[in-house]
């Protein structure tokens, strides 16, 4: 072989990545010709540069969070589309209705159509419930990271013309997972995002006069508690079960004050 | 937890890391980066019953780089292969000692950005990630003999583009 045809196969040989025939042929080459033997150790050099110089970062906690997150989201979705789509008894009925919220879902969309479309709910919680599906969709779920309640409430205080209450739940098996902003009833809202295990939790907060009970109302898998109190108008989004939910809401409510 | 999700976390989940390094130069900064690894998982989750247990990994960073390929394609960035001319363009390639001393992370990370992305993608996936040719040639959906010849140009490439940040008065091409 000469220099011209083994150019070509010098780095793939270097690499390990010849057959054992080839190879062969190739380090007899190398052997006797410097200037091949140049050009591979100049290849190894920088090979091995690469490898010792170059920084392979891990990926930042926060995104190998949010993409569990969003898988777990992902087979809570499937989960209500596939009851939605096995429980009613008429076939002809129900495939339309299957295929659009998979359509829905496939699309990032949210189940519900922003500002009163949300089938009997309120234009408010159907806007919220709105951000909170578009949220484990298409995210961010927190735009401030932080279980540190004193790292939350100024970075919204600081962004709202109004101060959310931020109140800490987590020995109560509630740890806060951070905050963003949302858009809620024609306004900028604060969302808190909370934990339990794997649900998230979804709290809008934005300024309401009146004081009322805890409402609940229930839609597409997910359950929603709302009450006014202490000017505040509280939102509670989540797929956890009722007794945990109401447990969080109480403490909540009760935190607040 | 169904036995199909928990199947992907534990098949999938792993290269986590590895698509995001992936993503990170071929996109070219760590917000959009993290955008394209969440979407590209979405897709992996749904495209998963198509998953017939082969490389897990190159699995994953085939759907990775088609997500970034299309943000790219989105945002008029070009990725086309542009022609190899650079080695005669470039100053000397300096010597192995030369390189040693003075090619730090800095230097290195700056010449790989300024590649072309079908470039740089080949020494990422070969010398950063440590991907066999095989696995390479899954991931960008083409021939061995491709990637042999792709890959054996992205170094010369990136040799021009070292000597190049090492002698910066040098003109450019």
């Amino acid at each position: 072989m000469n220099c011209a045809e083994v150019r070509p196969l010098l780095d793939a040989c270097l690499d390990g990545e010849l057959d054992l025939v080839h190879s062969v042929t190739i380090e007899q080459h190398l052997a006797s010709c410097e200037s091949c033997r140049a050009v591979g150790a100049r290849n190894a050099a920088m090979t091995a540069l690469l490898r010792a110089r170059v920084s392979r970062p891990s990926a930042p906690e926060a995104l190998h969070r949010r993409v569990r997150l969003t898988i777990r989201e992902l087979v809570n979705a499937d989960a209500r589309a596939s009851v939605v789509a096995f429980s009613p008894p008429a076939p002809a009925r129900w495939l339309p209705l299957a295929a659009a919220i998979a359509v829905l879902i496939g699309l990032g969309l949210a189940f519900v159509p922003p500002g009163g479309g949300g089938g009997g709910l309120p234009a408010f919680l159907a806007d919220a419930l709105n951000s909170h599906v578009r949220a484990s969709l298409v995210g961010p779920l927190v735009a401030v990271e932080s279980s540190d309640r004193h790292t939350v409430k100024p970075w919204l205080a600081s962004r709202l013309d109004f101060s959310p209450p931020v109140v800490d739940l987590a020995s109560a098996g509630f740890p806060l997972s951070g905050a963003r902003l949302d858009f809620v009833g024609q306004r900028t809202v604060a969302a808190l995002v909370y934990l339990r295990r794997l649900h998230r939790i979804d709290v809008f907060i934005s300024p309401g006069d009146g004081e009322t009970e805890s409402a609940w109302a229930a839609r597409d898998g997910f359950r929603l508690v709302h009450w006014r109190h202490a000017g505040m108008r509280t939102v509670v989004i989540s797929d956890l079960a009722e007794p945990e939910l109401r447990d969080f809401a109480t403490r909540l409510r009760d935190a607040a004050d | 937890m169904d036995p199909a999700s928990a199947d992907f976390e534990r098949l999938m989940l792993p290269h986590l890391d590895s698509a995001h390094r992936l993503a990170r130069w071929l996109v070219g900064n760590e917000h959009d980066a993290e955008d394209r690894v969440q979407d590209a998982f979405v897709r992996a989750f749904r495209f998963f019953p198509r998953f017939r247990g082969e490389d897990g990994r190159a699995w994953m960073l085939t759907i990775v780089r088609n997500v970034c390929y299309s943000w790219l394609r989105q945002n008029r960035r070009q990725i086309a292969l542009e022609p190899l001319d650079e080695e005669f363009h470039a100053p000397a390639f300096p010597a192995a000692s030369e390189l040693e001393r003075r090619a730090d992370a800095e230097v290195l990370e700056r010449a790989l950005a300024q590649l072309p992305v079908p470039a740089r993608e080949m020494i990422v996936m070969r010398e950063l990630e440590g991907l066999s040719y095989k696995e390479i040639a899954t991931v960008a959906e083409l021939p061995i003999g491709t990637v042999m010849s792709r890959l054996a140009r992205a170094r010369v490439q990136l040799q021009a583009e070292v000597a190049r940040q090492l002698a910066p008065h040098f003109p450019k091409p």
